[in-house]
């Protein structure tokens, strides 16, 4: 029972690269740490520092209070779900739970007994004597885990642990590693790229980019209150829209595009962008903080409806308007659009809205969208960074 | 779906195959099986059945000697050779210390090189070092073109086992050797059987390197022997059939005891680097 303390740390490839940048982080005795961020962010990178299996070009490690920046893997004491599960095919299932015990020069008597305690735990009580090509995905996940909780460690970590499995699979086995690690309760770190489970399992996420941490906070405050550009385009699903707008330089109106709000709601959210009258920069609107206009007089952004998503108990409504789109400056891998939120690939250039399932829309037809400016998010145009 | 005719044209086609395969074995046999001092005077075809012709191989013909030489040099090749292959190419593969790639290739050419190349060679070189006509000539040569062929076979079996095995069981608490005992040599055993069981056959069918090498005939191997054998006696088959049918008879104990991991080895290790 540990928790885990990151200071600076920062890995360079011989090659030059750097995969992670200063990254200082402390995940806390029990606590769930949910790393995530676009394939190539740096985030299994920093997991498979902290486990040992990639050595420190910078800053310290410790887990507990213990420095182990330059020990070995196995003096570490942490356990590592692996994303293809990484059972000894050639061991059967009980071999492989009760691998690191036999390792450990634990007695046959007492490694039985823990072997049964984690396969009662984890359901694989059946299925002991059976070898993993035997057994389906989610089976297997459960026998990485039982190997994983079966020697106790100071430390948990599990890299993308559900990325091989279905979809439904995949929620159930999401429930259940939460379950298991709140019995456990060891300090976790969780690697994704998969924001719902990042916000669904996470008692804090660390949101990475490029190798360098972009905020850490408890998701709701993510999603809430994102630090920059960055957090807030990957954060929530469909992302946020982030338009280019001008504040007048009496600080009156908003101009995004050609239409104009009155921006006495968005000051008072925030006030710094008083320092902004004149100036361009970036507001960001969730879809549900968009509603459609029923008076022709109130002031809102006017559009036409390109694309409808019913999903049952609501509508995206994709619509497009003369206001510049804007993206975060990510260097992102060439595979990463599939990591994108899918409003991110879908919509050209246009917003996204979210509306009840019964509104009247069709597309080609022409709309005025009333945002909800209380919920306004401004960023700055250069440094991306939230204005407060 | 193939058609009726088709069917039956290949059957005709693999039956033709079969035919000219098995033909001269069945005749081999046979004939070995004939009575010496019987019909020596050509093949014998299912005339009687006869151990005569072993045992006169076998003690007569120094069939027993031959084979006997021949065993001790080609388990001393494979138990070695399977050991130090095994281990070069763990290092070669996963540890890559410096100098590793140099070795690798310098491996590749070793077996790349046909024997007859390498035999003159050979011959100066042994007989520099007095092995000339010993155990040695037998088993040293073959070794280091077994070595070098193992380094190579195993080191594709080394990198096809996933890399996160060996790093979860470095979590788990594994030291070098226990990843190496307990987790990559289990995963490659078929490999390891495979390689076994081809530098079986190589070195028991060896036969220009013993003939060079090994001129004095109470050191001979079975190839050796048989040549010999046949100079002593042209005229009779039913013996030559016998001696024949000894020298081969390992070599298909072996193969078939190990069909099943040499074909799955062959095809697993057709699909790595």
């Amino acid at each position: 029972m540990s928790s885990i303390t990151l200071q600076n740390a920062t890995k360079i490839y011989p090659n030059g690269f750097k995969a992670v940048e200063d990254v200082n982080l402390e995940i806390a005795d029990g606590e769930l740490m949910v790393l995530v961020g676009p394939s190539g962010c740096g985030k299994t990178t920093l997991m498979r520092m902290i486990a040992g299996l990639e050595t420190v070009s910078g800053g310290k490690i410790l887990i507990g209070d213990k420095d182990v920046t330059s020990a070995a893997p196995k003096e570490r004491d942490v356990a590592m779900v692996f994303q293809n599960y990484a059972l000894y095919p050639h061991m059967t299932i009980g071999e492989n739970i009760g691998f690191p015990l036999r390792l450990r020069r634990v007695s046959k008597q007492e490694s039985k007994a823990k072997i049964a305690t984690a396969a009662g735990i984890l359901g694989l009580t059946s299925v002991l004597d059976r070898r993993p090509g035997q057994l389906s995905g989610g089976q297997r996940q459960r026998v990485a885990m039982g190997r994983a909780i079966v020697r106790e460690p100071a430390v948990f970590l599990m890299d993308e642990p559900l990325s091989n499995l279905d979809a439904k699979l995949r929620v159930e086995m999401r429930a259940e590693i939460l379950r298991i690690q709140r019995r456990v309760n060891v300090a976790t770190v969780y690697v994704t790229h998969d924001q719902t489970e990042a916000m669904t399992m996470g008692d804090r996420v660390a949101v990475l980019e490029s190798g360098c941490l972009q905020q850490c906070a408890s998701p709701q405050t993510l999603y809430d209150e994102p630090a920059n550009l960055i957090v807030a385009a990957f954060i929530g699903s469909p992302s946020m829209n982030l338009f280019e707008a001008q504040l007048s330089s009496d600080g009156q109106n908003l101009k995004v595009g050609s239409n104009l709000l009155a921006a006495d709601a968005a000051l008072k959210r925030t006030p710094g962008l008083r320092a902004y009258a004149g100036k361009t920069f970036v507001i960001g609107l969730r879809p549900e903080d968009m509603a459609l206009a029923t008076d022709p007089n109130v002031p809102a952004i006017a559009g036409e409806v390109d694309l409808i998503e019913a999903l049952g108990s609501e509508l995206l409504v994709h619509f497009s308007s003369d206001a510049k789109r804007t993206r975060p400056v990510v260097a992102a891998s060439a595979d990463s659009e599939e990591n994108l939120p899918e409003a991110e690939v879908s919509a050209k250039d246009g917003w996204v809205a979210r509306l009840g399932a019964r509104t009247a829309v069709k597309p080609g037809e022409q709309v005025r969208m009333v945002p909800d400016l209380t919920r306004l998010h401004c960023f700055d145009p250069v440094s991306g960074d939230a204005i407060r | 779906m193939l058609s009726r005719t088709e069917r039956t044209l290949s059957s005709i086609i693999l039956l033709v195959v079969a035919i000219i395969t098995l033909y001269p074995i069945v005749v081999l046999v046979t004939t070995a099986f004939d009575k010496v001092g019987g019909n020596n005077s050509g093949i014998s075809f299912f005339k009687s059945l006869s151990f005569s012709s072993f045992s006169y191989a076998w003690t007569q013909g120094g069939f027993s000697q031959y084979t006997l030489h021949t065993a001790i040099m080609t388990v001393s090749v494979v138990v070695l050779s399977v050991i130090i292959a095994v281990l070069a190419a763990y290092a070669v593969a996963l540890l890559k210390p410096i100098g590793s790639r140099l070795l690798f290739y310098a491996a590749i050419l070793g077996f790349m090189l046909p024997v007859e190349v390498l035999v003159t060679p050979w011959f100066y070189e042994l007989r520099s070092l007095g092995w000339l006509n010993t155990y040695a000539a037998l088993i040293v040569p073959q070794l280091a073109q077994s070595i070098a062929f193992g380094i190579f076979w195993m080191n594709s079996a080394f990198l096809s086992v996933p890399k996160e095995l060996t790093e979860a069981s470095v979590l788990d608490g594994a030291t070098r050797i226990d990843v190496f005992r307990l987790v990559l040599l289990p995963n490659v055993m078929p490999a390891v059987k495979t390689m076994s069981a081809l530098v079986f056959l190589w070195t028991w069918n060896a036969f220009l390197l013993p003939l060079v090498l090994v001129s004095n005939p109470s050191l001979f191997v079975v190839t050796e022997g048989l040549a010999n054998f046949q100079g002593a006696h042209f005229n009779n088959y039913g013996a030559l059939a016998a001696g024949a049918v000894l020298a081969a008879l390992p070599v298909v104990v072996v193969y078939l005891a190990s069909q099943r991991s040499f074909i799955s080895g062959m095809f697993a290790g057709s699909t790595v680097g």
